[in-house]
């Protein structure tokens, strides 16, 4: 029950919202720029490895978050050469880290980025590039003034559900993160540890801030989506 | 005056049935004038036309425009379709489906090679489409696609005009309608222009010279050189 005039979220919640945010923004923007040329190879090549390559990106669809972030401990670990090699390059740890937790993100987000990019890029008629390279446009003049706005639906679900699910995000974090305030301390861990000292009032604005947030990043994704008009 | 000089060819697998697909040209197109390439669907005369665009990497043989060389297989010259100044217009307009009329227009005008560039504005009025500048593509009839398909070909100053069958999936009125703009263009517009067509009437009523291509097992010949 709340009693008292003292605020239900505290400073480090706040904090927790930021850093959950902040995560979840950077991941999106990482994913889309890694995800955009890998799904564009996908979409047309007739490489036998594609099917390969899809099946890795799946992945993380359907692999606990735990295994994964298991196999990043020990991947991180100092004792492993890319954890030795990035103590290193940069003098911190990659595990119980930011950047830790950042890349945890984005393979785990991965294929909600990669899936709707190449579903938009398949469906993308090739001919028009024909027509646009006939008229003088360039690949890069042809991606970012044709592609790009023809699929652009696809590209706002991709973003939409990256940002989403990695504020969703809980078994990678926990197992690679630790819970670090400022650093790796995001807003699932924060509900938990809420839920495990009994505090349910502090415990159900997080939840249903969340709830809420991935309820209208969905809705947003349904209401920006230009019709089908564009499918010719 | 532009001149084409063409010895091309090109081979690949058409089907299991029909085993190799074979496609030659040689001819000497010298414009402007209508250039007509008749034959019975399916002989390749689209693929002719894309390997004079640049669209088909595994053409071979030489291709000239006036002293620029666009094609030498063997010498492994291959110019891109944005180094080619070629227009092409489709039997399928092919418009841009994110762009309105007048920004499929704007498109193509804006990556024109601005040296002999044609007036945004002439083409609009000649073809009609200041009416549905503001208009959405998919609104447009066929044979208004089919307008401003070729007014987007127009605007990008083309050394020389392709035509693939752009009256084919016309009705009849909007092929009568169309006709004598596309009688009218190279003269107008002082264009090399390749017509492609099964139809042998519309080929007649357009063109000013015609290479006839015999279908013989697949293997298209045409030996006006």
């Amino acid at each position: 029950m709340i009693t008292t005039g003292a605020p239900i979220l505290s400073a480090g919640d706040w904090q927790a919202v930021w850093l959950t945010l902040y995560l979840a923004g950077a991941t999106t923007l990482l994913l889309i720029l890694f995800s955009t040329p890998l799904a564009w190879w996908l979409s047309r090549t007739p490489s036998r490895w594609k099917n390969v390559i899809e099946a890795i990106v799946a992945v993380p669809l359907i692999l606990p978050p735990t295994v994964l972030g298991f196999y990043l401990l020990v991947l991180f670990s100092p004792d492993h050469f890319v954890g030795y090699w990035w103590l290193e390059f940069s003098g911190n740890t990659l595990a119980f880290s930011f950047t830790g937790i950042l890349i945890g993100s984005i393979i785990y987000s991965l294929p909600f980025a990669v899936q709707p990019l190449l579903n938009g890029f398949e469906q993308f008629n090739r001919q028009y590039l024909e027509v646009a390279s006939t008229l003088g446009a360039k690949p890069a003049d042809q991606f970012f003034h044709l592609v790009l706005p023809v699929t652009r639906s696809s590209f706002l679900t991709a973003a939409g559900l990256s940002f989403a699910h990695t504020i969703g995000e809980f078994g990678v974090v926990l197992m690679i993160g630790g819970n670090i305030p400022g650093e790796t301390r995001v807003l699932s861990i924060a509900l938990f540890d809420h839920v495990e000292v009994m505090n349910y009032g502090a415990a159900h604005w997080l939840a249903a801030g969340m709830l809420l947030t991935s309820f209208v990043v969905l809705l947003l994704i349904s209401t920006l989506r230009p019709g089908r008009e564009y499918r010719v | 005056m532009t001149c084409l000089t063409i010895d091309i060819a090109l081979s690949r697998p058409a089907s299991k049935r029909r085993g190799m697909f074979h496609s030659k040209l040689c001819a000497r197109f010298a414009g402007p004038g209508i250039y007509g390439i008749s034959g019975p669907s399916g002989s390749g005369k689209t693929t002719l036309l894309r390997c004079l665009a640049g669209l088909e990497p595994s053409a071979t043989g030489t291709l000239w425009r006036d002293d620029e060389c666009w094609l030498d297989s063997s010498r492994g010259i291959h110019l891109p379709p944005q180094q080619r100044q070629v227009g092409l217009v489709f039997q399928d307009a092919r418009l841009f489906p994110h762009l309105n009329v007048g920004d499929n227009l704007r498109f193509s005008h804006r990556r024109a090679h601005s040296e002999h560039s044609l007036a945004l504005d002439e083409v609009i009025d000649w073809l009609g489409l200041r009416p549905l500048l503001a208009s959405p593509v998919q609104q447009l009839s066929g044979g208004e696609q089919q307008r401003v398909a070729i007014a987007r070909a127009l605007v990008n100053a083309p050394r020389v005009l392709l035509m693939d069958e752009p009256l084919t999936a016309l009705d009849s009125a909007s092929r009568k309608a169309l006709l004598p703009k596309i009688r009218e263009l190279p003269g107008r517009f002082n264009m090399l222009m390749v017509y492609v067509s099964h139809d042998e009437e519309q080929i007649a009523a357009l063109c000013d010279h015609v290479v006839d291509l015999i279908n013989t097992n697949g293997a298209l010949r045409d030996e006006s050189c």
